[in-house]
């Protein structure tokens, strides 16, 4: 039997439609077909969300979830959903919100796990961020002199906030070479009422919209050598994209490590992630991060109350940690239509997966083990590259310039409008869906998105359709 | 004294109980401190009997309850069918502003058909033969118990979502010895729903799994999926959650009540949180 077995796989291997390794066709020659298994963007740990529960796609545990994790899972939840309040006389669980902060919970911007509603014209409730730098002697960023690393518009009793955040939007008209019209729009930053006085000459400001949390775990459980091998600094096989690492600070280790996580890779871990997330955003300190995010000379957010010391204790950040790297990945839908195929086809030969890397492994992690040894498709390198000065901000974060930002996973993508509705794309929410997102990418991915405009409109939708599916 | 004739003693003082009130000015009244709005064509009046909601002229009519940050609701209830004898009544728990479950009941006729539909359950992953594929597209399955005054009387699992629970035969509606059936010429066309008194729903606190419940004024006898009869007073249709995939809630945010029956009186209401 096993030398049948073995002539079998011999006749196998041989055949003409079983692609062997090394074998690297010519994009423009992939035929549309599915490929084992490819609907199962998270492996063992993907999930097939209900259709009816589409508005809940990236809440669920993993598919693959220990039943002995549910109940830390809920607990995560809870944190995650948790109210934060103002400091009180008698300490209780969930006080020590500010003094300075954006928001009061987790889930406020991280809406249903996923991106949070978009800013809108004028709104003053938005879930956007606005960092801040000054340049230093070395060109590496500063905090600004006042305001910090971000600018907080809400305070506590008795702290006035940083300022008010409003987002303005232009629009900019563009055609197809076919002629088909398109309309973008570029978001205009109007900070108004700064408590503490102008900001420095020369601060950078970068808006930030919260990413979706679903797969955090998967991402973070790629093996740093994948990455790096994806990495191609000064573009030494001239195919026009570089990928660079972001070496970052470990504030578990005091060394540096990959960053991953953020918009330009900036952190290495989703503790230190999420540590950062409660000091910033929501101005809780936690044991990695124990001071309140205040300037030096912001005397009433200095002098203000605490909730605890720290006010998020190790076993609150824990749990929320936990919660966001069990959140599992929704399999595909449609991947086996073959409009979706034809799209895919030309996805590749436009070269996105250049940076929007399909696959990878996932290493062994001896605490979690449902995150191990999974074959992932998050679409995403994790590295850097350059997308040009339209999407650039000018301000450097750690070794990512001005004009490099990570590589964002695809996965979740088609899903993103039925958790939030009117999903938003891109660092600063700009893009209105995939096909702006698209025509947004300049620098590096300035030949990807001259090969995605030159493509029929029949193509263009199948293209379009692919990511839907992802 | 038979049952059929305490029914008919009933019926002209229930009648009277469900008597329209005030109609109130604006489409929301609080009653009990909770928030209530009437939706699509329906209208919200106070009667001696409590918060009447009557204009349910499709599926789409009904009545917004707010709980926020919820944990478990029951409310009593006096409900009238329609002449037809074909009404429903769906019962749909928000959480974060979408439905996170729902029960259905469905009359025809002299039969009552329950089921419910939970959205915590995912599908998952299996393999076949090396090759991984999905376990199922839409998951989640649900339990379906019958109490008898507050003591379990059986149950069974395992029913997919969506699919019927139980059923009841108005005909042996309290009696399975009564080979009297309803009888619509002569019996009150609303008086199959007027047994129903209770309903409720909420998150079991170990599982995170929610549950609805259904209870009637008096002991009747539910068919269940396996064939057999199991009388009692009180249903839990509870959703089976493993952990694996499944979506972890931890509160709800309201509850919907639409349907096509003649009215629905909130006559308790009570919210856990």
């Amino acid at each position: 039997m096993k030398s049948l077995r073995t002539i079998a796989l011999l006749l196998l291997l041989g055949a003409p439609w079983f692609p062997r390794p090394g074998a690297s066709e010519p994009a423009s020659s992939v035929s549309p077909a599915t490929e084992p298994g490819e609907e199962l963007l998270a492996g063992e740990a993907t999930v097939f969300i209900n259709p009816e529960n589409l508005h809940n796609s990236f809440g669920h545990a993993l598919g693959n979830l220990d039943p002995s994790r549910w109940h830390p899972l809920r607990d995560g939840k809870r944190v995650f959903l948790m109210n934060w309040v103002e400091p009180q006389a008698d300490a209780r669980a969930g006080d020590g919100l500010g003094p300075l902060f954006n928001a009061n919970s987790c889930s406020f911007c991280h809406f249903k796990d996923g991106r949070g509603h978009p800013p809108e014209e004028g709104g003053a409730e938005i879930p956007v961020l606005v960092r801040l730098s000054v340049p230093g002697e070395d060109g590496a960023s500063l905090p600004e002199p006042r305001y910090g690393w971000q600018l907080q518009d809400h305070g506590v009793k008795g702290v006035q906030r940083e300022a008010k955040i409003i987002v303005h939007w232009e629009q900019i008209e563009g055609r197809y070479p076919d002629g088909e019209p398109y309309t973008l729009r570029r978001p205009r930053l109007d900070i108004q009422d700064l408590a503490d006085g102008p900001l420095a000459p020369g601060t950078r400001t970068s808006i930030r919209t919260p990413p979706a949390l679903h797969g955090m775990g998967l991402l973070e459980a790629i093996p740093d050598v994948a990455i790096l091998a994806l990495a191609d600094p000064a573009d030494a096989n001239g195919d026009g994209i570089s990928g660079r690492p972001n070496y970052v600070p470990d504030l578990r280790t005091g060394g540096k490590a990959l960053g991953r996580f953020g918009w330009k890779a900036n952190q290495p871990t989703l503790e230190q992630q999420n540590a950062m997330a409660f000091q910033e955003d929501m101005g809780i300190t936690s044991d990695l991060l124990p001071t309140h995010a205040c300037g030096p000379r912001q005397e009433p957010c200095l002098t203000a109350g605490h909730g605890g010391q720290p006010e998020a204790p190790l076993y609150e950040l824990g749990r929320v940690t936990l919660y966001t790297r069990l959140l599992a990945v929704p399999a595909r839908r449609d991947w086996q239509d073959p409009t979706v195929l034809r799209g895919k086809t030309l996805f590749r030969q436009a070269g996105c997966e250049s940076c929007h890397h399909p696959r990878f492994e996932t290493a062994a992690k001896a605490a979690l083990p449902e995150l191990s040894g999974q074959t992932i498709r998050p679409y995403t390198d994790l590295l850097l590259h350059d997308m040009g000065p339209e999407l650039a901000d000018g301000r450097p974060d750690f070794e990512a310039d001005g004009n490099e930002w990570r590589t964002a996973p695809l996965w979740g993508l088609g899903l993103l409008k039925n958790v939030t509705k009117d999903a938003r794309l891109l660092h600063d929410g700009r893009a209105r869906g995939a096909e702006e997102a698209i025509l947004w990418h300049g620098g590096e991915a300035e030949a990807a998105r001259e090969r995605f405009k030159n493509l029929s409109k029949a193509d263009r939708a199948a293209f379009l359709r692919f990511l839907d599916s992802l | 004294m038979e049952w059929k004739n305490i029914k008919r003693l009933l019926a002209p003082a229930a009648l009277m109980l469900a008597l329209p009130g005030t109609v109130l000015a604006a489409d929301c009244a609080e009653f009990e401190g909770i928030q209530h709005c009437a939706i699509g064509n329906a209208r919200l009046s106070t009667t001696s009997a409590g918060l009447e909601v009557t204009g349910f002229r499709s599926s789409s009519d009904g009545v917004n309850i707010a709980l926020p940050g919820a944990t478990s609701w029951q409310m009593g209830t006096a409900l009238k069918g329609n002449a037809a004898g074909n009404a429903s009544l769906s019962v749909t728990a928000f959480a974060s502003g979408s439905p996170n479950s729902n029960m259905m009941l469905q009359q025809n006729g002299q039969r009552f058909d329950i089921s419910a539909r939970f959205t915590g359950a995912a599908g998952g992953v299996k393999s076949v033969n090396g090759a991984k594929t999905a376990a199922t597209t839409t998951g989640g399955t649900y339990s379906a118990l019958v109490y008898n005054n507050g003591v379990l009387q059986g149950g069974v699992g395992n029913i997919p979502n969506g699919a019927r629970a139980m059923y009841v035969n108005h005909g042996n509606i309290n009696n399975p010895w009564d080979p009297e059936p309803w009888d619509p010429w002569n019996d009150p066309w609303w008086w199959p729903w007027w047994w129903w008194n209770d309903t409720g729903f909420g998150l079991v606190a170990q599982t995170g799994g929610c549950f609805h419940t259904l209870s009637s004024s008096a002991p009747i006898v539910f068919n269940m999926p396996d064939g057999r009869q199991l009388r009692g007073d009180r249903v839990e249709l509870v959703e089976e959650v493993t952990g694996s995939g499944a979506y972890p809630y931890l509160s709800f945010d309201g509850i919907r009540v639409t349907g096509t029956v003649e009215s629905v009186t909130i006559t308790s209401e009570t919210v856990r949180r």
